[in-house]
């Protein structure tokens, strides 16, 4: 017996049918895997679980350009900080949010990869729009954006706060014009170092925690050893091994650093970047190349 | 097989586990690099830093965490611990065979590095047995307090890695090793406190617990044996389905 309520049965026409919107270019289909994947990473549009941690470490990486940016403003007539950068310079920045990157990278940028390897999705991905050299440039865009966010973001904050907060602000952008460059630089550094070595650990498991702990293991178990052997032969060149520090150390090259700072060689440090990122490069071209899962 | 031996299987005899074993191997060929090569004098100071501050802090504390906090995630995400909550197995045999296997796994992919690090301490002015006995019992108290500390938070939480990392990380690195005041709630200060039995108290060359060796190695044990019952307590109550 029908309901006289119940609407009546209506027959959809769901035959094939071509896609009548706007078509655009592949690259919108790489800038919407990378959107999506950064956004996901951050926790966007999941739960609130999901966002706590990598917010807390953004906050924390923001924490001491804040602070220094406020120093000024809340004690205006203090000799010793006139500015934030007299408080804390951009390179004693990078080296403070050392150990936030670390963990922050190690939550975000490897599960960038092995999220869509464990629920077997690439062949899906695949099958798209996308071949697997887009969607791996897809996913190293979302890295670099996810790491500029907590190395470059701090480093603008530092430089525009420093601006906003001095009683002469085109007076101090004409002084620091070239800090814009340089900051860019060391992001950018920062930033493909640790995607590079994050996005390679992912590819190789389809499980997180087996990446996260790689990615920790190697870099802790590095700069220990590196600073162990460096105290122990008297040789600045084993600070290269201690792969935190490495993007760090570089930007000593164009920004200036503590009095007494040392640093490994620059020829070496540019190396052994060069070595990781272009080693993680290799690592993603061998298990992307054959656009399959392996 | 038995329950122990399938955790066994499941956590010590894949790929992945092998592989988090190069670096311990790594640390255990550098120690032994350092016993061959450097001078006597640097001997102290490298053990002091391969053994205190990076198997117990780091190299442990890691493994661990990925280890313990894989015992139960596997089943999660095989879809297979509905099945097993299914058996008639006691949930106390569950979670005991669940730590004891993740344990010896810790313990067994990190004995490279403890090897390694004790050819480094024997090369010391140090009594050879205690430097021996003091790696081995502090890395098997070290390993079994966090293990079953990992194994709980992976129980008590779906976001057990991410409350790990932030302990390893934010508690254990960053802030209980070097603020005197917090070592005493610190497991790798504990498992320091072990390691430095050769020495007497205050020449001890790393950041330790204030309490005696013997107090240090039986608050690792109640540690781990009062965090494993609160593990077998809390099994029952998860969602089994819960992804």
């Amino acid at each position: 017996m029908t309901s006289p309520t119940r609407p009546p049965a209506v027959l959809y026409d769901i035959r094939y049918s071509r896609f009548t919107g706007q078509l655009r270019p592949r690259v919108y289909a790489v800038l919407a895997l990378a959107r999506s994947s950064a956004l996901g990473a951050l926790g966007v549009r999941r739960s609130t679980g999901a966002k706590i941690w990598p917010f807390l470490l953004v906050v924390v990486a923001y924490a001491p350009a804040v602070v220094a940016v406020g120093i000024p403003l809340l004690v205006p007539d203090n000799d010793e900080f006139t500015e934030p950068l007299d408080f804390v310079s951009y390179y004693e920045l990078l080296a403070l949010i050392a150990t936030p990157l670390l963990a922050y990278v190690a939550t975000t940028i490897p599960s960038l990869l092995t999220r869509d390897r464990r629920d077997r999705v690439l062949t899906l991905y695949f099958s798209t729009a996308l071949s697997a050299w887009e969607y791996v440039l897809g996913k190293v865009i979302a890295a670099l954006l996810l790491i500029l966010l907590v190395t470059l973001g701090p480093l603008l904050v530092l430089l525009i706060g420093g601006a906003l907060v001095s009683d002469s602000p085109i007076d101090y952008v004409g002084d620091h014009a070239a800090d814009l460059p340089k900051v860019v630089l060391a992001g950018v550094l920062l930033a493909l170092f640790h995607a590079g070595w994050g996005l390679a650990i992912g590819s190789l498991t389809p499980r997180r925690v087996f990446a996260v702990g790689g990615y920790l293991g190697v870099m802790l178990v590095a700069s220990t050893l590196g600073g162990a052997v460096a105290s122990i032969s008297n040789s600045d060149a084993f600070l290269a091994f201690v792969l935190p520090i490495v993007p760090i150390d570089m930007t000593a090259s164009f920004l200036d650093t503590p009095e007494g700072n040392v640093t490994a060689p620059q020829g070496l440090l540019w190396a052994v970047w060069l070595v990781v990122v272009l080693g993680a490069a290799a690592v993603l071209w061998r298990r992307y190349r054959g656009g399959r899962e392996s | 097989m038995t329950m122990f031996g399938l955790a066994l299987r499941a956590l010590l005899f894949r790929g992945r586990t092998l592989a988090i074993a190069f670096l311990p191997l790594a640390i255990g060929i550098v120690a032994v690099i350092i016993r061959l090569a450097a001078d006597p004098v640097d001997f102290d100071s490298a053990y002091a830093t391969l053994g205190g501050n990076l198997l117990i802090g780091v190299v442990l504390s890691l493994v661990s965490l990925v280890i313990g906090v894989n015992a139960f995630d596997d089943e999660r995400e095989g879809g297979t611990l509905p099945l097993l909550m299914s058996t008639s197995t006691p949930r106390w045999r569950i979670v005991g065979a669940k730590l004891a296997a993740a344990w010896i796994t810790t313990v067994l992919v990190s004995l490279p590095a403890v090897v390694g690090i004790g050819v480094l301490g024997t090369g010391e002015e140090l009594d050879t047995g205690k430097v021996w006995s003091s790696l081995l019992a502090a890395t098997l108290l070290t390993a079994a307090a966090y293990t079953a500390l990992f194994v709980l938070l992976s129980l008590v939480s779906g976001r057990g890695l991410f409350i790990g990392l932030a302990y390893v990380v934010i508690w254990e690195i960053s802030l209980a090793g070097p603020v005197t005041a917090l070592r005493n709630l610190s497991v790798a200060a504990y498992g320091r406190r072990v390691l430095g039995a050769p020495w007497a108290e205050d020449l001890v060359p790393f950041n330790i617990a204030d309490v005696g060796v013997v107090v240090g190695g039986v608050v690792l044990a109640v540690a781990a044996a009062a965090l494993g019952l609160l593990a077998v307590r809390r099994l029952p109550r998860i969602d089994a389905a819960a992804g």
